[in-house]
C-alpha cells in the first residue's frame, strides 16, 4: 500500500495512507485515554530538564526586552543605511514558524486533509506562541516601547492618525488580526476536548479547571453542527489571511526603494519561506512528542512524510525565490542590483548567503527520498538545518541589502554586538515556555477530529 | 445529583454512531419531538434527522465581513483626504489601492470575531450547569458513548412508555435524567 501513497488525495480516498500502519488505536474510546493519559501521567524528566532550559532563556529575554527598551537601540549594532537589524529579522522569523500552523489548521481543512489532525493542535499553538514572540519585536524596534499604541488608530481628539499608505501600519493590523484570529480558531477546537479532559480528570479542582474551560460543553448535536460550521468559517478566512499576513511583510521590503528589496515576488516569496520554515518547526515537535510521549500511533510515520513532502515543495519554492532574485538582477542589468547580487555572493556576507543556499536548496533534495523522510533523525536534522536557513535568509535580505544603498559611500557591513545575539537567542524562551506548559495541559492531539477518521478508517461501522 | 422532584428526561446509552443515529431516527418516527443527542465527537447527518435546523451564522459571518471592511476603508479614505490630509513623495490623498489591504484585514477581522460569538449566541456556551451532567454514564459521551435524550417537554413525554420505548431500541442502558 505504501507503494501506491500519494501526498495529496481527493477527499474520501486518504484512508489508504493509513492502512499500512498498525494502529494501537482504532475507537473512540481508545484515542480519548492515549491523548488524555499523555496529561494525566508523570511528568518525564526530560520535561524538566527542557522546562528549566527553557525558564532560563526567558530570563535572558527579560533582561535583553528591559536593557533595549530602557537604554534604547542603540545597544543593537544598527546605524546609517542598516537601519534595520536583529528587530526586524527575528520579527519575520518568528511570525514564518507561525505560518505553517494556520496554514495545516485552516488550508488543509478545507482541503479535507485528513492527515493534518495528527499536527493541527500543537501546530496552532506553536502558531500563538510565535506570533506573540514576533508582535514584540517591533515594538522593541520602534525605540519609544512607551508609545507603541501611535501606531494604532486609537480615537483622539486631533484626529491624529496613522499613515495607512504605509506598509509598516499594514504590519501591525495584519499581526494584532492574525493572533486574535488564530486564538478563536485554536480556541473552539479545544473546547470539546477540554470536556474529553474534564470527564477523563479523577480530581475534582483539575475536573472544575478543565470544565469552566470547557465552558460546560456537553457534546450535544446542536453544538457540534455550530462548532463544526463555525470551523470552517474560521479556516475559510483563515487561509487568505495567513497568505496576506506574510504578504504584508514582504511588501515592507517590496514597496522600499532599496536594491535587493524591490522585488515584485516578494510576498509569494516570504509566504512560502514562512510556511517553509514553520513547517520544520513542526516536524522537529512531532518527533518530540513521538518519542517523548510515545504518541506513534497518532502521529504516524505518513504524518510525518506527508508533511515532510509539504516543506521539500515550499522549499522548492524558496529556491525558485533566489534564482529570480539573482536572475532579476542579471536580466534588468540594473548597476546596484548586480552589485548588490555581487557582493552577496562574494563579498563579506558570501559565508551567510552559502550557508543559506546550502541549508534552504540543497540539503532539502535528501527529501525526495522516501528513507530519508521515514527517518525521524534525518528530517530532525534536516529541520533544523530549514530553521537556520530561513533565519539566514531573512538576515540576507534585512542587514545585508541594507548594507549596499544607492549612496556608494554609505556601503558598510553589520556589526554585531552581545545584544544581537541575546535578541537572536532568548526569544526561544519566550516560545518554549508557554509551548512546554500546552504540552504538558492540554491535549496535543484534536481529540475529536482524531476519534472521527478513526472511526471513519477504521472500519467500526 | 439534585433531588427527584424534577425531571429533565429519559436518556439512553449506546454503544456507536450507528445504533445511536439508527434509534434517534426511529424516536423520531416515533413523533418524538424534543430529543437530544450527545456524542463524543461531530457525527455526520445527525442533526438532520433531529430535526436541528442551521441558524443564520454565515450569513451574520459574511454581513460582518462586508461591514468591517467597508467600515475601514471609509475610515482610511476619510483620514486621508478629510481628517488629515498630508501630501507625502506626491503621492494622491486618495491611493485607494493602498487602503486595499488593511479593508481585507479588517473585515476578516471582524468576521472572525463574529464567527466566534454567533457560535456561543447559537450553542448558549459558557453553561457551567445542564441537567444531562446528570445522567449516568455521561463522562463517557466525550470518549466512547453516545446518548440519546428525550426531554419531559415533549408533549409525547410519559416516563414508563418513552423508558419502555427507549430500551426497545437495544441501548446499552437506559436512565433517568433529574434535573
Amino acid at each position: 500500500m505504501l507503494k501506491d501513497e500519494k501526498p495529496f488525495r481527493a477527499a474520501g480516498q486518504a484512508s489508504a495512507t493509513f492502512e499500512s500502519e498498525a494502529r494501537p488505536w482504532s475507537t473512540p474510546g481508545e484515542v480519548t485515554n492515549k491523548v488524555t493519559s499523555v496529561i494525566f501521567r508523570d511528568t518525564p524528566l526530560w520535561w524538566w530538564f527542557a522546562f528549566v532550559v527553557s525558564l532560563g532563556l526567558l530570563g535572558l529575554y527579560v533582561v535583553m526586552f528591559l536593557s533595549i527598551a530602557i537604554r534604547g537601540t542603540y545597544l543593537w549594532g544598527i546605524n546609517v543605511p542598516v537601519v534595520w537589524g536583529m528587530g526586524i529579522v527575528n520579527l519575520i522569523f518568528w511570525i514564518g514558524i507561525g505560518h505553517a500552523g494556520t496554514f495545516i489548521s485552516a488550508f488543509l481543512l478545507l482541503m479535507r486533509q485528513h492527515w493534518r489532525g495528527a499536527f493541527s493542535r500543537f501546530a496552532e499553538a506553536m502558531t500563538l506562541f510565535a506570533v506573540a514572540v514576533a508582535g514584540i519585536f517591533p515594538l522593541l524596534h520602534l525605540g519609544r516601547i512607551e508609545l507603541f499604541y501611535y501606531i494604532l488608530p486609537y480615537p483622539n481628539t486631533m484626529i491624529l492618525h496613522p499613515q495607512f499608505r504605509s506598509p509598516l501600519v499594514w504590519d501591525s493590523l495584519a499581526i494584532l488580526t492574525y493572533a486574535t484570529v488564530s486564538l478563536i480558531f485554536w480556541y473552539i477546537d479545544l473546547i470539546p476536548d477540554l470536556g474529553a479532559m474534564r470527564d477523563k480528570a479523577k480530581r475534582l479542582w483539575v475536573k472544575r479547571a478543565y470544565g469552566a474551560a470547557a465552558m460546560g460543553w456537553r457534546g450535544e448535536s446542536r453544538h457540534w453542527s455550530a462548532l463544526h460550521r463555525t470551523a470552517y468559517m474560521l479556516a475559510a478566512i483563515a487561509t487568505p489571511l495567513v497568505i496576506s499576513v506574510h504578504s504584508v511583510i514582504g511588501l515592507d521590503f517590496a514597496v522600499a526603494q532599496v536594491p535587493g528589496w524591490h522585488h515584485t515576488i516578494f510576498p509569494p516569496f516570504f509566504v512560502a519561506g514562512a510556511i517553509f520554515s514553520g513547517l520544520a518547526m513542526v516536524l522537529i515537535f512531532a518527533v518530540l512528542f513521538r518519542s517523548g510521549f510515545g504518541l506513534s500511533g497518532l502521529i504516524t510515520d505518513n504524518h510525518i512524510d506527508n508533511a515532510a513532502k509539504l516543506m521539500l515543495v515550499t522549499g522548492l519554492i524558496v529556491t525558485y525565490g533566489y534564482l529570480i532574485e539573482n536572475f532579476a538582477a542579471w536580466f534588468t542589468d540594473h548597476d546596484y542590483e548586480v552589485a548588490l547580487a555581487v557582493e552577496r555572493a562574494l563579498g563579506t556576507y558570501a559565508p551567510l548567503y552559502w550557508g543559506m543556499i546550502i541549508s534552504n536548496a540543497v540539503i532539502i533534495q535528501a527529501l525526495w527520498f522516501k528513507r530519508v523522510r521515514r527517518n525521524n533523525t534525518a528530517l530532525v536534522i534536516i529541520s533544523i538545518f530549514v530553521l537556520i536557513g530561513m533565519w539566514l535568509e531573512r538576515f540576507v535580505i534585512v542587514p545585508v541589502s541594507l548594507s549596499f544603498p544607492y549612496l556608494e559611500s554609505g556601503w558598510t557591513t553589520f556589526q554585531w554586538t552581545i545584544w544581537d545575539v541575546l535578541t537572536i537567542v532568548a526569544p526561544f524562551g519566550l516560545f518554549l515556555v508557554p509551548m512546554l506548559l500546552f504540552m504538558r495541559f492540554l491535549p496535543l492531539l484534536p481529540i475529536h477530529e482524531t476519534q472521527q477518521v478513526a472511526i471513519e478508517e477504521g472500519g467500526h461501522e | 445529583m439534585s433531588n427527584n422532584n424534577c425531571m429533565h428526561g429519559v436518556a439512553a446509552e449506546f454503544a456507536d454512531a450507528q445504533s445511536l443515529k439508527a434509534a434517534a431516527q426511529q424516536a423520531r418516527d416515533a413523533g418524538y419531538d424534543n430529543v437530544d443527542a450527545y456524542t463524543p465527537y461531530y457525527v455526520e447527518g445527525l442533526s438532520e434527522i433531529l430535526g436541528e435546523r442551521p441558524g443564520p451564522g454565515p450569513y451574520i459571518v459574511l454581513i460582518a465581513l462586508f461591514v468591517g471592511a467597508g467600515f475601514f476603508f471609509w475610515f482610511q479614505q476619510f483620514l486621508n483626504t478629510q481628517g488629515y490630509p498630508f501630501v507625502i513623495a506626491g503621492r494622491p490623498l486618495n491611493s485607494w489601492q493602498s487602503f486595499t489591504i488593511l479593508t481585507f484585514e479588517v473585515g476578516v477581522l471582524f468576521a472572525g470575531i463574529t464567527a466566534a460569538l454567533t457560535m456561543f449566541v447559537r450553542t448558549g456556551l459558557p453553561q457551567p450547569y445542564h441537567p444531562i451532567f446528570n445522567a449516568e454514564n455521561i463522562d463517557l459521551a466525550s470518549s466512547s458513548r453516545y446518548f440519546l435524550c428525550i426531554r419531559t417537554t415533549d408533549p409525547q413525554f410519559h416516563l414508563q412508555k418513552t423508558t419502555d420505548f427507549l430500551t426497545e431500541l437495544g441501548p446499552l442502558n437506559v436512565s433517568e435524567v433529574t434535573c
